[in-house]
């Protein structure tokens, strides 16, 4: 399956801004954020289609996930 | 009207008629107001904003809950505007690395009280509002000068006192204007009672984000905060803001703004 993965901020950095990833089926969230090698303690809001999603929600044909970093300074 | 046609009256004048009617400056600043007459210091204000819409920001009463890079820049932006009466909160003193990015931070402010310093700085740029400033946390004073807000400004430091705050606002049903920045990187949202869409951003986080990693930037601090201070002014005076629906992710390395939808409310 197809899925359009967006990364935001410093997620940019050595990977890429949105990119198509073709995918096995019944594979994750969470799987894509590893396979990107995205430390999980950095992970701030993920988006699926426009709804916040976890890491454990199965990806569909089609998707659309924007992945965010935690930001809190100030 | 044009803005260099407006009939203005210069702070000399409003001093001199507070001495005579034994008032409050801004006492003097409200009447002139009322009677068509801009003190100086607003004339650019207008026609941005109304008369009538500078005299509520006269009276209106804001907290900043947090001293550094955002909230320094903020109570800057709030007192220029005239808001009258604004509240501030942070136990913190300056320190050397708070040189690169927080507004009023200098040398010879270093070791001091950073909400006695902004206080000060403050009453330079406009006499006529009234500064609170608590070096303590702004829970100290949950139930007092918190409550008395209109409006609160999240310029925090870490995420589990973000939430805590926005728990805090929404029992107190109080808008809360959060911002929170990392190296080149910001969001900003508005928060209106009973909106959840900070635990969403934040989920159970504990700790701090990736500023830990990324640091944070002079620009980007100014930038968010900024963005912050125009939400505040827009809530006081029922204007409409797209930023009680969205929350708005800045990347000043690419320049691109995302808005996204609020999904949870």
């Amino acid at each position: 399956m197809k899925v359009k993965v967006k990364l935001f901020a410093n997620f940019r950095k050595d990977r890429f801004k949105e990119k198509d990833m073709e995918l096995a089926d019944d594979c994750t969230i969470g799987w894509v954020v590893d396979h990107l090698k995205i430390p999980r303690k950095e992970l701030g809001v993920i988006f699926l289609n426009g709804l916040s999603a976890e890491t454990d929600t199965v990806l569909k044909d089609g998707d659309t996930l924007s992945i965010f970093p935690m930001v809190g300074g100030g | 009207m044009s803005n260099e046609n407006i009939r203005q009256i210069s702070w000399q004048d409003i001093i001199s008629l507070a001495e005579v009617r034994q008032l409050p400056p801004g006492e003097i600043e409200k009447t002139c107001l009322q009677k068509g007459l801009t003190p100086a210091r607003y004339l650019r204000n207008m026609n941005a904003i109304s008369r009538d819409e500078q005299l509520r920001l006269l009276d209106a009463r804001v907290g900043v809950c947090g001293c550094g890079g955002l909230g320094l820049y903020i109570m800057s932006h709030l007192a220029r505007m005239g808001v009258g009466h604004l509240s501030v909160w942070d136990p913190d003193t300056f320190s050397e690395s708070n040189l690169n990015r927080q507004l009023f931070a200098s040398y010879a402010s270093l070791g001091q009280s950073k909400v006695e310093v902004c206080r000060h700085f403050i009453q330079q740029i406009n006499p006529a509002v009234a500064v609170t400033a608590r070096k303590s946390y702004w829970e100290d004073d949950r139930e007092s000068i918190f409550k008395q807000q209109q409006v609160i400004v999240d310029a925090l430091d870490n995420i589990p006192s973000r939430l805590a705050l926005a728990e805090a606002c929404a029992e107190e049903k109080i808008p809360l204007i959060h911002g929170a920045v990392a190296g080149w990187y910001g969001q900003i949202t508005v928060i209106m009672p009973g909106d959840k869409s900070l635990q969403v951003l934040y989920g159970s986080a504990v700790g701090k984000g990736i500023e830990q990693e990324q640091g944070t930037l002079p620009f980007t601090a100014a930038a968010i905060a900024s963005m912050q201070a125009a939400e505040v002014i827009k809530l006081l005076l029922n204007r409409e803001t797209d930023l009680t629906g969205e929350i708005c992710m800045v990347d000043l390395l690419d320049l691109s703004i995302e808005r996204i939808k609020k999904t949870v409310t």
